[in-house]
């Protein structure tokens, strides 16, 4: 997979934006196809980072009932990246 | 930020003249402040923002940075340049009338930790003396309502109702639709405008194209057909409140798309849409509103009278070439006076034409008219209410035939209802004079020929 496929966008929320200060793992949302490996190589080659560890969360949506009957959103998966000491990614 | 609104952000300031009642400021803000300030507008901006994944007041400040950085920017640089102009207006003593200009806010560009310099040209008040303003002499002329003119304002308002009988060749009177494009002799662009509207002079003379005057429209543009093409020369009036108009050579090319013409409304019909029962009920209504228009017009003669007199008791120096902002002002002054004595679109501007094709005497005299009316107004302290504004609204609403409510809302969208608010001034400040004066009736034709009109 093509590492722009493979990295949707990143997360930016409070928890992120904590988890960013204080241990440099960044938080993405990725393709639900895509495992570790790929969203190492995917990270290392879009911001030019080391990567030393992913972490990878499945969220499954819940099944909501509209006017027209019950639907379901895909999964999304969410991967957390832990990056060498002193190496950063501008996020905003 | 109380304490930081009212303490003085001046770091430097120069006033120089810049011509006849203009005065030129030049005003430095220092680093700190506007840095302050930049620093100000982020904080507060921290308190209140709600992103998406943060809670209220927990968004980092990179963050709010990055998206509305220039939001914020603007804010303080607003913020700066209104007190800084305040702080120096009040330390110079200047008797400011008006917005200052020549400078737009968007061109001031803020820089943190970089000082905030900027110029801005206000209009002062002249210094002058006023004459006597008490026990003056006024005539008024006596105005009344004949049938000839109710008549003449019925077949006025079934002009305006009527409908649109379209043509392929025009006659004299129709009007004409098409692409108006207008360039100078350097070849400059200054108006294209598809869907403009030209009335083909019911004389065949003097006729108004793209809001400029042309003496021999008729002859120029002749009595096209559809597909027709007419080229019109005309000189850019001299008082035009685009500066880059004014005395040029100015070709306007005119493409005709439609021509139509008005076909009158049928009384009985209007008296119907009026939701009247006869003709005459409506003349009736059409009676009582020439009648108010009456004292409207009486109101005007006299105080046409007292701005005579103050425009030729009063002398101070007048600026030789009025700026595209005073030309802009006399321009709107003008088209509320005539919305005001309840003309309808098209003669007002055509009047406004008229106006900018005045001369460099005329524009200069209706620029004294207004400093000597701001000082009146300051001197005998006149104020206007937002309720008198409503009322005059209301007033001006009733000539047009529209709700109070929509006028209001036009005149609050295009922004002209500060215009309501000078006018109002105005003509306050001239009644406390005729209040004072002596006036006494006459008859319409020994006033100098002025009876009331269907349209003036």
């Amino acid at each position: 997979m093509h590492p722009s496929t493979v990295i949707k966008k990143p997360i930016v929320t409070e928890r992120s934006t904590a988890t960013m200060a204080e241990d440099n793992r960044f938080t993405f949302l990725v393709d639900r196809r895509a495992d570790k490996t790929a969203i190492k190589h995917a990270v290392e080659s879009l911001y030019g980072v080391k990567v030393l560890g992913v972490t990878t969360q499945v969220r499954k949506s819940r099944e909501r009932r509209l006017k027209y009957g019950y639907v379901q959103a895909p999964p999304t998966k969410k991967a957390v990246v832990r990056l060498a000491e002193g190496q950063s990614i501008e996020l905003f | 930020m109380a304490d930081t609104a009212q303490a003085d952000i001046l770091k430097n300031f120069t006033v120089t003249d810049s011509g006849p009642s203009r005065k030129r400021l030049e005003i430095e803000v220092a680093a700190e402040t506007v840095d302050q300030r930049l620093r100000d507008s982020v904080d507060t901006l921290l308190e209140e923002a709600e992103l998406p994944g943060f809670r209220r007041g927990r968004v980092p400040k990179a963050l709010l940075e990055k998206r509305f950085g220039s939001n914020i920017k603007n804010e303080a640089r607003n913020q700066i340049v209104a007190e800084a102009y305040q702080q120096a207006v009040e330390k110079s003593g200047l008797k400011v009338i008006g917005d200052p200009f020549g400078t737009q806010l968007k061109d001031i560009e803020i820089v943190a930790g970089k000082p905030l310099k900027f110029g801005l040209d206000v209009e002062v008040q002249p210094e002058f003396t006023l004459p006597p303003l008490e026990g003056l002499e006024l005539k008024r002329p006596v105005l009344e309502v004949s049938d000839t003119l109710v008549e003449e304002e019925l077949t006025k308002i079934c002009l305006n109702e009527g409908s649109l009988e379209s043509h392929d060749s025009s006659k004299a009177g129709d009007y004409l639709t098409g692409n108006a494009r207008m360039v100078d002799q350097d070849g400059v662009e200054h108006y294209n405008i598809e869907g403009a509207v030209v009335q083909c002079p019911p004389d065949g003379g003097k006729g108004m194209i793209l809001g400029v005057l042309v003496g021999d429209l008729g002859k120029q543009l002749g009595l096209p057909k559809i597909g027709d093409s007419a080229t019109i020369s005309v000189k850019g009036p001299e008082q035009h409140e685009v500066e880059a108009l004014r005395g040029k050579d100015l070709t306007i090319t005119f493409e005709v798309t439609s021509i139509d013409k008005i076909i009158p409304l049928d009384r009985q019909e209007l008296v119907t849409r009026f939701g009247l029962e006869s003709e005459d009920a409506l003349k009736d209504r059409l009676r009582e509103r020439l009648e108010q228009r009456v004292k409207v017009q009486q109101a005007t003669a006299l105080r046409q009278q007292v701005a005579r007199y103050l425009l030729e008791n009063v002398q101070f120096p007048l600026p030789e070439r009025i700026t595209a902002f005073q030309a802009a002002r006399a321009m709107e002054r003008r088209r509320m006076e005539l919305m005001y004595r309840g003309m309808d679109n098209l003669e007002i501007e055509q009047h406004v034409a008229e106006l900018r094709a005045a001369s460099a005497a005329e524009a200069s005299q209706n620029l004294k008219l207004f400093f000597i009316l701001n000082r009146v107004a300051e001197d005998m302290d006149v104020n206007v209410s937002e309720n008198e504004a409503r009322q005059r609204v209301a007033q001006m609403a009733f000539e047009r035939g529209m709700r109070p409510e929509q006028m209001f809302n036009e005149l609050r969208q295009s922004d002209r209802l500060q215009s309501v608010f000078l006018q109002i001034r105005e003509h306050k400040a001239l009644d406390a004079i005729i209040g004072k004066a002596k006036v006494t009736d006459t008859a319409a034709s020994e006033f100098g020929g002025q009876g009331v009109q269907a349209t003036d």
